[in-house]
Protein backbone atom coordinates (compact mmCIF):
# COMPACT_ATOMS: atom_id res chain seq x y z
CA UNK A 1 0.00 0.00 0.00
CA UNK A 2 1.61 3.26 -1.10
CA UNK A 3 -0.94 5.68 0.22
CA UNK A 4 -4.05 5.27 2.29
CA UNK A 5 -6.50 8.09 2.83
CA UNK A 6 -8.90 7.70 5.73
CA UNK A 7 -11.89 9.94 6.50
CA UNK A 8 -10.45 13.02 4.88
CA UNK A 9 -12.60 16.12 5.38
CA UNK A 10 -11.85 19.50 3.87
CA UNK A 11 -13.66 22.65 5.00
CA UNK A 12 -13.61 26.23 3.86
CA UNK A 13 -14.47 29.36 5.80
CA UNK A 14 -13.81 29.34 9.56
CA UNK A 15 -17.34 30.38 10.58
CA UNK A 16 -19.69 28.45 8.33
CA UNK A 17 -17.45 25.41 7.82
CA UNK A 18 -18.52 24.75 4.26
CA UNK A 19 -17.55 21.18 3.60
CA UNK A 20 -15.97 20.51 0.19
CA UNK A 21 -14.78 16.94 0.76
CA UNK A 22 -16.65 14.53 3.03
CA UNK A 23 -15.17 11.49 4.74
CA UNK A 24 -13.08 10.49 1.80
CA UNK A 25 -11.37 7.10 2.08
CA UNK A 26 -9.45 5.22 -0.54
CA UNK A 27 -6.02 3.78 -1.12
CA UNK A 28 -3.53 3.37 -3.93
CA UNK A 29 -1.52 0.15 -4.00
CA UNK A 30 2.09 -0.11 -5.08
CA UNK A 31 2.44 0.06 -8.85
CA UNK A 32 -1.24 0.73 -9.31
CA UNK A 33 -2.85 3.37 -11.53
CA UNK A 34 -5.82 4.73 -9.62
CA UNK A 35 -8.30 7.00 -11.36
CA UNK A 36 -10.25 9.75 -9.62
CA UNK A 37 -13.09 11.10 -11.77
CA UNK A 38 -15.93 13.53 -11.32
CA UNK A 39 -17.37 16.76 -12.67
CA UNK A 40 -15.88 20.14 -11.87
CA UNK A 41 -16.37 21.14 -8.25
CA UNK A 42 -16.65 17.60 -6.91
CA UNK A 43 -13.45 17.90 -4.87
CA UNK A 44 -11.07 15.76 -6.86
CA UNK A 45 -8.37 18.38 -7.24
CA UNK A 46 -8.76 19.44 -3.59
CA UNK A 47 -8.01 15.86 -2.60
CA UNK A 48 -4.78 15.89 -4.59
CA UNK A 49 -3.80 19.24 -3.10
CA UNK A 50 -4.51 17.88 0.39
CA UNK A 51 -2.15 14.95 -0.25
CA UNK A 52 0.55 17.39 -1.35
CA UNK A 53 -0.36 19.71 1.56
CA UNK A 54 -0.78 22.54 -0.91
CA UNK A 55 -4.24 23.63 0.24
CA UNK A 56 -4.73 27.34 0.73
CA UNK A 57 -4.67 28.83 4.20
CA UNK A 58 -8.43 29.32 4.36
CA UNK A 59 -8.99 25.58 4.09
CA UNK A 60 -8.99 23.37 7.16
CA UNK A 61 -8.88 19.59 7.13
CA UNK A 62 -9.14 16.52 9.31
CA UNK A 63 -8.49 12.81 8.82
CA UNK A 64 -5.47 10.66 7.99
CA UNK A 65 -3.31 10.43 4.91
CA UNK A 66 -0.92 7.54 5.52
CA UNK A 67 1.99 7.55 3.14
CA UNK A 68 4.65 4.88 3.73
CA UNK A 69 3.76 4.69 7.42
CA UNK A 70 3.63 8.41 8.09
CA UNK A 71 0.60 10.64 8.44
CA UNK A 72 1.19 13.46 5.96
CA UNK A 73 -1.24 15.75 7.74
CA UNK A 74 0.99 15.74 10.86
CA UNK A 75 4.27 16.58 9.12
CA UNK A 76 5.88 19.97 9.56
CA UNK A 77 6.23 22.28 6.57
CA UNK A 78 9.95 21.52 6.36
CA UNK A 79 9.48 17.75 6.38
CA UNK A 80 6.79 18.10 3.75
CA UNK A 81 9.05 20.17 1.48
CA UNK A 82 11.67 17.45 1.48
CA UNK A 83 9.00 14.89 0.61
CA UNK A 84 7.53 16.83 -2.30
CA UNK A 85 9.29 16.01 -5.54
CA UNK A 86 11.29 13.23 -3.88
CA UNK A 87 8.63 10.77 -2.70
CA UNK A 88 5.46 12.35 -4.09
CA UNK A 89 5.42 14.45 -7.22
CA UNK A 90 2.76 16.07 -9.26
CA UNK A 91 1.92 16.63 -12.92
CA UNK A 92 -0.41 19.56 -13.55
CA UNK A 93 -2.88 20.30 -16.29
CA UNK A 94 -1.26 23.27 -17.95
CA UNK A 95 2.48 22.71 -18.54
CA UNK A 96 2.98 26.32 -19.59
CA UNK A 97 2.06 27.55 -16.12
CA UNK A 98 3.78 24.67 -14.34
CA UNK A 99 7.13 25.55 -15.93
CA UNK A 100 9.08 28.70 -15.22
CA UNK A 101 9.12 30.76 -18.43
CA UNK A 102 12.47 32.38 -17.60
CA UNK A 103 14.56 29.25 -17.18
CA UNK A 104 15.74 26.73 -19.74
CA UNK A 105 13.79 23.49 -19.46
CA UNK A 106 16.86 21.33 -18.92
CA UNK A 107 17.83 23.42 -15.95
CA UNK A 108 14.36 23.04 -14.48
CA UNK A 109 14.68 19.25 -14.55
CA UNK A 110 18.15 19.47 -13.04
CA UNK A 111 16.85 21.75 -10.30
CA UNK A 112 14.79 18.94 -8.78
CA UNK A 113 17.90 16.74 -8.74
CA UNK A 114 19.93 19.54 -7.16
CA UNK A 115 17.48 19.90 -4.30
CA UNK A 116 16.92 16.24 -3.53
CA UNK A 117 20.14 14.43 -4.47
CA UNK A 118 23.86 14.87 -3.89
CA UNK A 119 24.86 14.53 -7.53
CA UNK A 120 27.55 16.83 -8.94
CA UNK A 121 26.73 19.37 -11.63
CA UNK A 122 28.04 17.14 -14.40
CA UNK A 123 26.19 14.07 -13.13
CA UNK A 124 23.00 16.12 -12.90
CA UNK A 125 23.24 17.08 -16.54
CA UNK A 126 23.85 13.47 -17.56
CA UNK A 127 20.91 12.32 -15.49
CA UNK A 128 18.72 15.07 -16.97
CA UNK A 129 19.52 14.01 -20.51
CA UNK A 130 18.78 10.43 -19.52
CA UNK A 131 15.40 11.49 -18.11
CA UNK A 132 14.60 13.47 -21.24
CA UNK A 133 15.37 10.41 -23.30
CA UNK A 134 13.11 8.37 -21.06
CA UNK A 135 10.12 10.63 -21.79
CA UNK A 136 10.78 10.27 -25.53
CA UNK A 137 12.11 13.75 -26.25
CA UNK A 138 14.32 14.12 -29.31
CA UNK A 139 17.46 16.25 -29.96
CA UNK A 140 18.33 16.09 -26.28
CA UNK A 141 21.22 18.60 -26.15
CA UNK A 142 19.20 21.06 -28.20
CA UNK A 143 15.99 20.72 -26.21
CA UNK A 144 17.94 20.99 -22.94
CA UNK A 145 18.76 24.60 -23.81
CA UNK A 146 15.26 25.63 -24.92
CA UNK A 147 12.76 27.78 -23.06
CA UNK A 148 9.23 26.49 -22.40
CA UNK A 149 7.64 28.76 -25.01
CA UNK A 150 9.82 27.24 -27.71
CA UNK A 151 8.33 23.79 -27.19
CA UNK A 152 4.98 22.35 -28.26
CA UNK A 153 2.29 21.47 -25.70
CA UNK A 154 3.14 17.78 -25.82
CA UNK A 155 6.88 18.41 -25.42
CA UNK A 156 6.24 20.71 -22.48
CA UNK A 157 4.12 18.09 -20.76
CA UNK A 158 6.97 15.59 -21.32
CA UNK A 159 9.33 17.99 -19.55
CA UNK A 160 6.89 18.21 -16.63
CA UNK A 161 6.72 14.42 -16.51
CA UNK A 162 10.53 14.22 -16.57
CA UNK A 163 10.62 16.55 -13.55
CA UNK A 164 8.02 14.39 -11.81
CA UNK A 165 9.95 11.13 -12.27
CA UNK A 166 13.41 12.66 -11.68
CA UNK A 167 13.80 11.41 -8.11
CA UNK A 168 11.96 8.14 -8.67
CA UNK A 169 9.05 8.96 -6.36
CA UNK A 170 6.74 6.35 -4.87
CA UNK A 171 3.62 8.23 -5.87
CA UNK A 172 2.87 10.51 -8.81
CA UNK A 173 -0.30 12.58 -8.83
CA UNK A 174 -1.43 13.62 -12.30
CA UNK A 175 -4.15 16.27 -12.21
CA UNK A 176 -5.85 16.42 -15.64
CA UNK A 177 -2.47 16.07 -17.39
CA UNK A 178 -3.93 15.80 -20.89
CA UNK A 179 -6.93 18.12 -20.76
CA UNK A 180 -5.07 20.97 -22.45
CA UNK A 181 -3.72 18.72 -25.21
CA UNK A 182 -5.03 17.51 -28.58
CA UNK A 183 -6.34 13.96 -28.90
CA UNK A 184 -3.34 12.51 -30.69
CA UNK A 185 -0.89 14.17 -28.29
CA UNK A 186 -3.09 12.93 -25.45
CA UNK A 187 -2.66 9.35 -26.65
CA UNK A 188 1.12 9.75 -26.71
CA UNK A 189 1.22 11.16 -23.18
CA UNK A 190 -1.09 8.42 -21.87
CA UNK A 191 1.09 5.75 -23.51
CA UNK A 192 4.14 7.35 -21.92
CA UNK A 193 2.53 7.37 -18.45
CA UNK A 194 1.60 3.70 -18.89
CA UNK A 195 5.11 2.78 -20.00
CA UNK A 196 6.77 4.64 -17.13
CA UNK A 197 4.37 3.06 -14.64
CA UNK A 198 5.29 -0.41 -15.91
CA UNK A 199 9.00 0.27 -15.84
CA UNK A 200 9.38 2.14 -12.57
CA UNK A 201 6.61 0.52 -10.56
CA UNK A 202 5.50 3.77 -8.92
CA UNK A 203 1.86 4.36 -8.05
CA UNK A 204 -0.09 6.85 -10.11
CA UNK A 205 -3.13 8.79 -8.96
CA UNK A 206 -4.75 9.98 -12.16
CA UNK A 207 -7.33 12.74 -11.82
CA UNK A 208 -9.60 13.51 -14.74
CA UNK A 209 -13.13 14.40 -15.80
CA UNK A 210 -12.91 12.13 -18.85
CA UNK A 211 -14.51 8.76 -18.05
CA UNK A 212 -13.44 7.10 -21.29
CA UNK A 213 -9.82 8.09 -20.79
CA UNK A 214 -9.75 6.90 -17.19
CA UNK A 215 -11.46 3.66 -18.22
CA UNK A 216 -8.66 2.99 -20.71
CA UNK A 217 -5.76 3.81 -18.42
CA UNK A 218 -6.56 2.96 -14.82
CA UNK A 219 -6.58 -0.28 -12.86
CA UNK A 220 -9.17 1.02 -10.43
CA UNK A 221 -11.46 4.05 -10.62
CA UNK A 222 -13.03 6.12 -7.86
CA UNK A 223 -16.00 8.24 -8.93
CA UNK A 224 -16.69 11.38 -6.92
CA UNK A 225 -19.82 13.49 -6.65
CA UNK A 226 -20.23 16.59 -4.49
CA UNK A 227 -17.36 15.74 -2.15
CA UNK A 228 -18.22 12.06 -1.69
CA UNK A 229 -16.79 8.98 -3.33
CA UNK A 230 -19.89 7.27 -4.72
CA UNK A 231 -18.27 4.23 -6.29
CA UNK A 232 -14.93 2.46 -6.65
CA UNK A 233 -14.71 -0.03 -9.51
CA UNK A 234 -12.26 -1.79 -11.77
CA UNK A 235 -14.22 -1.77 -15.03
CA UNK A 236 -16.62 1.04 -15.91
CA UNK A 237 -19.02 -1.37 -17.57
CA UNK A 238 -19.72 -2.95 -14.17
CA UNK A 239 -20.89 0.42 -12.81
CA UNK A 240 -23.82 0.13 -10.43
CA UNK A 241 -24.23 3.58 -8.89
CA UNK A 242 -26.93 5.67 -10.62
CA UNK A 243 -24.58 8.66 -10.95
CA UNK A 244 -21.89 6.65 -12.74
CA UNK A 245 -24.51 5.16 -15.02
CA UNK A 246 -26.01 8.57 -15.79
CA UNK A 247 -22.58 9.97 -16.59
CA UNK A 248 -21.80 7.09 -18.93
CA UNK A 249 -25.14 7.62 -20.67
CA UNK A 250 -24.45 11.32 -21.13
CA UNK A 251 -21.24 10.81 -23.13
CA UNK A 252 -21.95 10.93 -26.86
CA UNK A 253 -20.90 7.64 -28.40
CA UNK A 254 -21.57 6.02 -31.79
CA UNK A 255 -24.54 4.21 -30.24
CA UNK A 256 -26.31 7.50 -29.47
CA UNK A 257 -26.30 8.80 -33.05
CA UNK A 258 -29.79 10.01 -33.98
CA UNK A 259 -31.16 9.71 -30.44
CA UNK A 260 -31.42 12.26 -27.67
CA UNK A 261 -28.59 12.10 -25.16
CA UNK A 262 -29.49 11.33 -21.59
CA UNK A 263 -29.03 14.47 -19.55
CA UNK A 264 -29.02 14.46 -15.78
CA UNK A 265 -31.71 16.88 -14.57
CA UNK A 266 -30.68 19.77 -12.31
CA UNK A 267 -27.11 20.71 -11.58
CA UNK A 268 -24.26 19.99 -9.19
CA UNK A 269 -25.11 21.65 -5.85
CA UNK A 270 -22.80 24.41 -4.70
CA UNK A 271 -21.05 24.03 -1.33
CA UNK A 272 -23.74 25.94 0.58
CA UNK A 273 -26.57 24.00 -1.10
CA UNK A 274 -25.42 20.58 0.03
CA UNK A 275 -27.86 18.82 2.32
CA UNK A 276 -27.84 15.69 4.41
CA UNK A 277 -28.83 12.43 2.78
CA UNK A 278 -27.40 10.96 -0.40
CA UNK A 279 -25.64 13.77 -2.30
CA UNK A 280 -27.03 12.60 -5.62
CA UNK A 281 -30.61 12.08 -4.42
CA UNK A 282 -32.06 15.37 -5.77
CA UNK A 283 -31.01 14.46 -9.32
CA UNK A 284 -31.24 10.69 -9.15
CA UNK A 285 -33.82 8.96 -11.36
CA UNK A 286 -34.14 6.11 -8.84
CA UNK A 287 -34.28 8.18 -5.64
CA UNK A 288 -36.84 7.19 -2.99
CA UNK A 289 -37.90 9.21 0.02
CA UNK A 290 -35.34 7.50 2.22
CA UNK A 291 -32.48 8.64 -0.05
CA UNK A 292 -33.06 12.27 0.93
CA UNK A 293 -32.69 11.45 4.62
CA UNK A 294 -29.93 8.88 4.98
CA UNK A 295 -26.39 9.15 3.65
CA UNK A 296 -25.58 5.61 2.53
CA UNK A 297 -22.24 4.04 3.50
CA UNK A 298 -19.63 3.18 0.91
CA UNK A 299 -20.05 -0.59 1.11
CA UNK A 300 -18.35 -3.45 -0.66
CA UNK A 301 -20.61 -5.14 -3.14
CA UNK A 302 -18.27 -7.72 -4.54
CA UNK A 303 -14.46 -8.10 -4.41
CA UNK A 304 -13.22 -4.53 -4.35
CA UNK A 305 -16.31 -3.00 -5.95
CA UNK A 306 -17.60 -0.37 -3.52
CA UNK A 307 -20.90 1.46 -3.97
CA UNK A 308 -22.58 4.22 -1.96
CA UNK A 309 -26.28 3.73 -2.67
CA UNK A 310 -29.26 2.50 -0.66
CA UNK A 311 -31.00 1.25 -3.75
CA UNK A 312 -28.26 -1.19 -4.73
CA UNK A 313 -28.40 -3.22 -1.50
CA UNK A 314 -32.03 -4.10 -1.84
CA UNK B 1 -31.46 20.49 -50.94
CA UNK B 2 -30.21 23.97 -51.77
CA UNK B 3 -26.93 25.27 -50.45
CA UNK B 4 -27.15 27.93 -47.78
CA UNK B 5 -23.43 28.58 -47.82
CA UNK B 6 -20.75 27.96 -50.40
CA UNK B 7 -17.09 28.48 -49.78
CA UNK B 8 -14.73 28.65 -52.71
CA UNK B 9 -10.93 28.57 -52.53
CA UNK B 10 -10.79 30.42 -49.24
CA UNK B 11 -7.34 31.60 -48.12
CA UNK B 12 -6.14 33.42 -45.03
CA UNK B 13 -2.66 33.97 -43.70
CA UNK B 14 -1.31 35.82 -40.70
CA UNK B 15 2.08 37.35 -40.18
CA UNK B 16 3.89 40.31 -38.84
CA UNK B 17 4.33 43.27 -41.09
CA UNK B 18 6.21 46.40 -40.14
CA UNK B 19 7.24 49.63 -41.80
CA UNK B 20 10.07 48.12 -43.81
CA UNK B 21 8.67 44.83 -44.86
CA UNK B 22 5.35 43.14 -44.97
CA UNK B 23 5.38 39.40 -44.76
CA UNK B 24 2.56 36.99 -44.48
CA UNK B 25 4.18 33.94 -43.00
CA UNK B 26 1.66 31.61 -41.32
CA UNK B 27 -0.99 30.25 -43.65
CA UNK B 28 -4.00 29.55 -41.44
CA UNK B 29 -6.54 28.58 -44.07
CA UNK B 30 -5.17 27.23 -47.31
CA UNK B 31 -7.47 27.09 -50.28
CA UNK B 32 -10.48 25.35 -48.81
CA UNK B 33 -13.83 24.82 -50.50
CA UNK B 34 -17.02 23.26 -49.22
CA UNK B 35 -20.72 23.90 -49.19
CA UNK B 36 -23.31 23.58 -46.45
CA UNK B 37 -26.88 22.60 -47.26
CA UNK B 38 -29.90 24.23 -45.71
CA UNK B 39 -31.00 22.55 -42.49
CA UNK B 40 -27.98 20.37 -41.96
CA UNK B 41 -25.38 20.26 -39.20
CA UNK B 42 -21.96 20.49 -40.76
CA UNK B 43 -19.03 19.50 -38.57
CA UNK B 44 -15.51 20.88 -38.80
CA UNK B 45 -12.91 18.93 -36.80
CA UNK B 46 -9.18 19.12 -36.38
CA UNK B 47 -6.49 19.66 -33.79
CA UNK B 48 -5.62 23.05 -32.33
CA UNK B 49 -4.03 25.35 -34.85
CA UNK B 50 -5.49 23.63 -37.90
CA UNK B 51 -7.50 26.68 -38.92
CA UNK B 52 -11.01 25.57 -37.99
CA UNK B 53 -11.79 28.59 -35.83
CA UNK B 54 -10.27 30.92 -38.43
CA UNK B 55 -12.66 29.45 -40.98
CA UNK B 56 -15.59 30.17 -38.65
CA UNK B 57 -14.40 33.73 -38.09
CA UNK B 58 -13.98 34.29 -41.83
CA UNK B 59 -17.54 33.17 -42.53
CA UNK B 60 -18.96 35.52 -39.90
CA UNK B 61 -16.68 38.26 -41.24
CA UNK B 62 -14.91 38.74 -37.94
CA UNK B 63 -11.78 38.40 -40.08
CA UNK B 64 -11.18 39.64 -43.60
CA UNK B 65 -10.62 37.20 -46.41
CA UNK B 66 -7.29 37.20 -48.28
CA UNK B 67 -8.51 35.29 -51.30
CA UNK B 68 -11.54 33.28 -52.32
CA UNK B 69 -15.24 33.75 -51.98
CA UNK B 70 -17.99 33.06 -49.47
CA UNK B 71 -21.46 32.81 -50.97
CA UNK B 72 -24.38 32.99 -48.57
CA UNK B 73 -27.81 32.23 -50.07
CA UNK B 74 -26.52 32.80 -53.60
CA UNK B 75 -24.89 36.16 -52.85
CA UNK B 76 -21.22 36.82 -52.23
CA UNK B 77 -20.58 38.34 -48.82
CA UNK B 78 -17.00 39.37 -49.60
CA UNK B 79 -17.54 43.07 -50.18
CA UNK B 80 -20.47 43.70 -47.85
CA UNK B 81 -20.44 47.01 -46.01
CA UNK B 82 -22.66 49.10 -43.76
CA UNK B 83 -26.33 48.13 -43.62
CA UNK B 84 -25.86 45.07 -45.82
CA UNK B 85 -23.17 43.72 -43.53
CA UNK B 86 -25.38 44.34 -40.52
CA UNK B 87 -28.23 42.41 -42.13
CA UNK B 88 -25.91 39.54 -42.94
CA UNK B 89 -24.68 39.44 -39.33
CA UNK B 90 -28.28 39.21 -38.19
CA UNK B 91 -28.64 36.01 -40.18
CA UNK B 92 -25.27 34.48 -39.39
CA UNK B 93 -24.69 34.21 -35.63
CA UNK B 94 -21.93 32.73 -33.51
CA UNK B 95 -21.80 30.76 -30.27
CA UNK B 96 -18.43 30.78 -28.53
CA UNK B 97 -16.62 28.32 -26.33
CA UNK B 98 -16.56 30.00 -22.99
CA UNK B 99 -19.83 31.38 -21.63
CA UNK B 100 -17.81 32.99 -18.81
CA UNK B 101 -16.30 35.40 -21.31
CA UNK B 102 -19.01 35.79 -23.93
CA UNK B 103 -21.62 37.33 -21.58
CA UNK B 104 -21.26 40.86 -20.25
CA UNK B 105 -20.78 40.46 -16.47
CA UNK B 106 -22.29 43.87 -15.69
CA UNK B 107 -25.60 43.37 -17.48
CA UNK B 108 -28.52 41.20 -16.46
CA UNK B 109 -29.93 38.42 -18.61
CA UNK B 110 -32.89 40.55 -19.73
CA UNK B 111 -30.50 43.16 -21.12
CA UNK B 112 -28.25 40.55 -22.74
CA UNK B 113 -31.22 39.08 -24.58
CA UNK B 114 -32.69 42.49 -25.44
CA UNK B 115 -29.49 43.94 -26.94
CA UNK B 116 -29.57 42.06 -30.27
CA UNK B 117 -33.19 43.18 -30.81
CA UNK B 118 -32.28 46.81 -30.16
CA UNK B 119 -29.24 46.69 -32.45
CA UNK B 120 -31.25 45.30 -35.32
CA UNK B 121 -34.30 47.40 -34.42
CA UNK B 122 -36.75 44.52 -34.39
CA UNK B 123 -40.25 44.53 -32.87
CA UNK B 124 -41.94 47.11 -30.68
CA UNK B 125 -41.21 47.35 -26.97
CA UNK B 126 -44.02 45.02 -25.86
CA UNK B 127 -43.32 42.52 -28.57
CA UNK B 128 -39.66 42.42 -27.54
CA UNK B 129 -40.56 41.43 -24.01
CA UNK B 130 -42.91 38.74 -25.28
CA UNK B 131 -40.24 37.44 -27.68
CA UNK B 132 -37.70 37.23 -24.84
CA UNK B 133 -40.14 35.37 -22.61
CA UNK B 134 -40.91 32.94 -25.45
CA UNK B 135 -37.21 32.23 -25.90
CA UNK B 136 -36.67 31.79 -22.15
CA UNK B 137 -39.51 29.30 -22.18
CA UNK B 138 -37.77 27.17 -24.82
CA UNK B 139 -34.69 27.02 -22.60
CA UNK B 140 -36.80 26.09 -19.59
CA UNK B 141 -36.13 29.33 -17.69
CA UNK B 142 -38.84 31.38 -16.00
CA UNK B 143 -39.35 35.13 -15.88
CA UNK B 144 -37.25 35.61 -12.73
CA UNK B 145 -34.18 34.91 -14.86
CA UNK B 146 -34.44 38.30 -16.53
CA UNK B 147 -33.08 40.05 -13.45
CA UNK B 148 -30.21 37.67 -12.81
CA UNK B 149 -26.59 38.36 -13.67
CA UNK B 150 -24.23 35.93 -15.41
CA UNK B 151 -22.27 35.17 -12.22
CA UNK B 152 -25.44 33.85 -10.58
CA UNK B 153 -25.83 31.13 -13.20
CA UNK B 154 -24.10 27.79 -13.59
CA UNK B 155 -21.91 27.06 -16.62
CA UNK B 156 -24.67 25.21 -18.43
CA UNK B 157 -27.25 27.94 -17.82
CA UNK B 158 -24.78 30.55 -19.01
CA UNK B 159 -24.14 28.68 -22.23
CA UNK B 160 -27.90 28.39 -22.79
CA UNK B 161 -28.23 32.16 -22.35
CA UNK B 162 -25.36 32.69 -24.83
CA UNK B 163 -27.17 30.44 -27.32
CA UNK B 164 -30.48 32.26 -26.78
CA UNK B 165 -28.78 35.62 -27.31
CA UNK B 166 -27.36 34.34 -30.59
CA UNK B 167 -30.81 33.18 -31.68
CA UNK B 168 -32.84 36.26 -30.67
CA UNK B 169 -32.96 37.71 -34.19
CA UNK B 170 -33.93 34.36 -35.66
CA UNK B 171 -30.82 33.74 -37.75
CA UNK B 172 -30.82 30.86 -40.18
CA UNK B 173 -27.14 30.01 -39.92
CA UNK B 174 -25.31 29.49 -36.63
CA UNK B 175 -21.58 28.93 -36.18
CA UNK B 176 -20.89 27.05 -32.95
CA UNK B 177 -17.18 27.31 -32.20
CA UNK B 178 -16.31 24.68 -29.57
CA UNK B 179 -19.66 25.45 -27.95
CA UNK B 180 -19.53 22.54 -25.50
CA UNK B 181 -15.78 22.11 -24.94
CA UNK B 182 -15.67 24.02 -21.65
CA UNK B 183 -18.58 22.11 -20.11
CA UNK B 184 -18.84 19.02 -17.94
CA UNK B 185 -20.19 15.80 -19.42
CA UNK B 186 -23.67 16.03 -17.93
CA UNK B 187 -24.00 19.71 -18.88
CA UNK B 188 -22.61 18.99 -22.33
CA UNK B 189 -25.44 16.53 -22.90
CA UNK B 190 -28.00 19.17 -21.88
CA UNK B 191 -26.56 21.73 -24.30
CA UNK B 192 -26.29 19.29 -27.21
CA UNK B 193 -29.92 18.25 -26.73
CA UNK B 194 -30.91 21.91 -26.47
CA UNK B 195 -29.12 22.78 -29.71
CA UNK B 196 -30.84 19.91 -31.53
CA UNK B 197 -34.22 20.97 -30.17
CA UNK B 198 -33.68 24.54 -31.38
CA UNK B 199 -32.62 23.28 -34.77
CA UNK B 200 -35.89 21.38 -35.19
CA UNK B 201 -37.93 24.28 -33.89
CA UNK B 202 -36.37 27.10 -35.85
CA UNK B 203 -35.03 25.31 -38.91
CA UNK B 204 -31.42 26.27 -38.23
CA UNK B 205 -28.31 25.30 -40.09
CA UNK B 206 -25.24 24.78 -37.91
CA UNK B 207 -21.55 24.90 -38.61
CA UNK B 208 -20.33 22.88 -35.65
CA UNK B 209 -16.64 23.41 -34.95
CA UNK B 210 -15.04 21.07 -32.42
CA UNK B 211 -11.99 18.98 -31.66
CA UNK B 212 -14.05 16.20 -30.11
CA UNK B 213 -14.83 13.59 -32.75
CA UNK B 214 -17.38 11.78 -30.61
CA UNK B 215 -19.43 14.95 -30.14
CA UNK B 216 -19.12 15.90 -33.82
CA UNK B 217 -20.16 12.44 -34.93
CA UNK B 218 -23.16 12.55 -32.61
CA UNK B 219 -24.31 15.99 -33.78
CA UNK B 220 -23.45 16.25 -37.46
CA UNK B 221 -24.82 15.08 -40.78
CA UNK B 222 -21.59 15.72 -42.67
CA UNK B 223 -18.06 16.21 -41.35
CA UNK B 224 -14.97 17.90 -42.76
CA UNK B 225 -11.55 17.13 -41.28
CA UNK B 226 -8.95 19.90 -41.33
CA UNK B 227 -5.20 19.65 -40.98
CA UNK B 228 -2.66 22.47 -41.40
CA UNK B 229 -5.22 24.78 -43.00
CA UNK B 230 -6.40 22.27 -45.58
CA UNK B 231 -9.52 20.15 -45.66
CA UNK B 232 -8.32 16.60 -46.12
CA UNK B 233 -11.59 14.71 -46.05
CA UNK B 234 -15.31 15.53 -46.30
CA UNK B 235 -17.88 12.79 -45.97
CA UNK B 236 -21.20 11.86 -44.42
CA UNK B 237 -20.81 11.42 -40.67
CA UNK B 238 -21.43 7.65 -40.63
CA UNK B 239 -19.07 7.00 -43.52
CA UNK B 240 -16.32 9.12 -42.09
CA UNK B 241 -16.56 7.63 -38.62
CA UNK B 242 -16.76 3.98 -39.61
CA UNK B 243 -14.89 4.03 -42.86
CA UNK B 244 -12.31 6.84 -42.96
CA UNK B 245 -10.20 7.15 -46.11
CA UNK B 246 -7.42 9.54 -45.16
CA UNK B 247 -4.67 8.21 -42.86
CA UNK B 248 -4.88 11.34 -40.69
CA UNK B 249 -8.61 10.83 -40.10
CA UNK B 250 -7.84 7.23 -39.19
CA UNK B 251 -5.21 8.26 -36.67
CA UNK B 252 -7.56 10.86 -35.16
CA UNK B 253 -10.28 8.25 -34.75
CA UNK B 254 -7.86 5.79 -33.20
CA UNK B 255 -6.81 8.38 -30.65
CA UNK B 256 -10.32 8.63 -29.17
CA UNK B 257 -10.19 7.12 -25.69
CA UNK B 258 -12.56 4.25 -25.09
CA UNK B 259 -12.95 3.45 -28.78
CA UNK B 260 -11.12 0.15 -28.53
CA UNK B 261 -13.80 -1.25 -26.23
Amino acid sequence: MTIEIKNLNIYFNEKTKLQAVNNLSFNVKKGEIMGLVGESGCGKSLTSLAIMRLLRKNASFSGDINFLGENLLNLSAKEMTSLRGREISMIFQEPLTALNPLHRVGKQIAETLKIHTSLSKKERKEKTLELMNEVNLKDLEDTYKKFPHELSGGQRQRIVIAIAIACEPQLIIADEPTTALDVSTQTQIIDLLKKLNNKKDHSLLFISHDLDLVGDLCHRIAIMYAGHIVEIIEKLKDAKHPYTKCLLDAIPSPLHKGKDLYSIPGRVPTLSERKSGCPFAPRCPMAKEKCHEILPELLEKKDGHLVRCLYIYR
Amino acid sequence: MENILEIKNLKKSFGNSNFFKSKKSKIAVDNISFEIKKGEIFGLVGESGCGKSTTGNLISKLLNIDEGEIIYKGKSINGLKGQELKNMRKNIQMIFQDPYHSLNPKKNIGWILMEPLIIHDLYSKDERRKKILDMLDIAGFDESFLDKYPHELSGGQRQRVAILAALMCEPDFVIADEAVSALDVSVQAQILNFMKKLQNKMGLTYLFISHDLNVVYYMCDRIAVMKDGKIIEIDGAKNLYHNPKHPYTKSLLQAIPGRSK
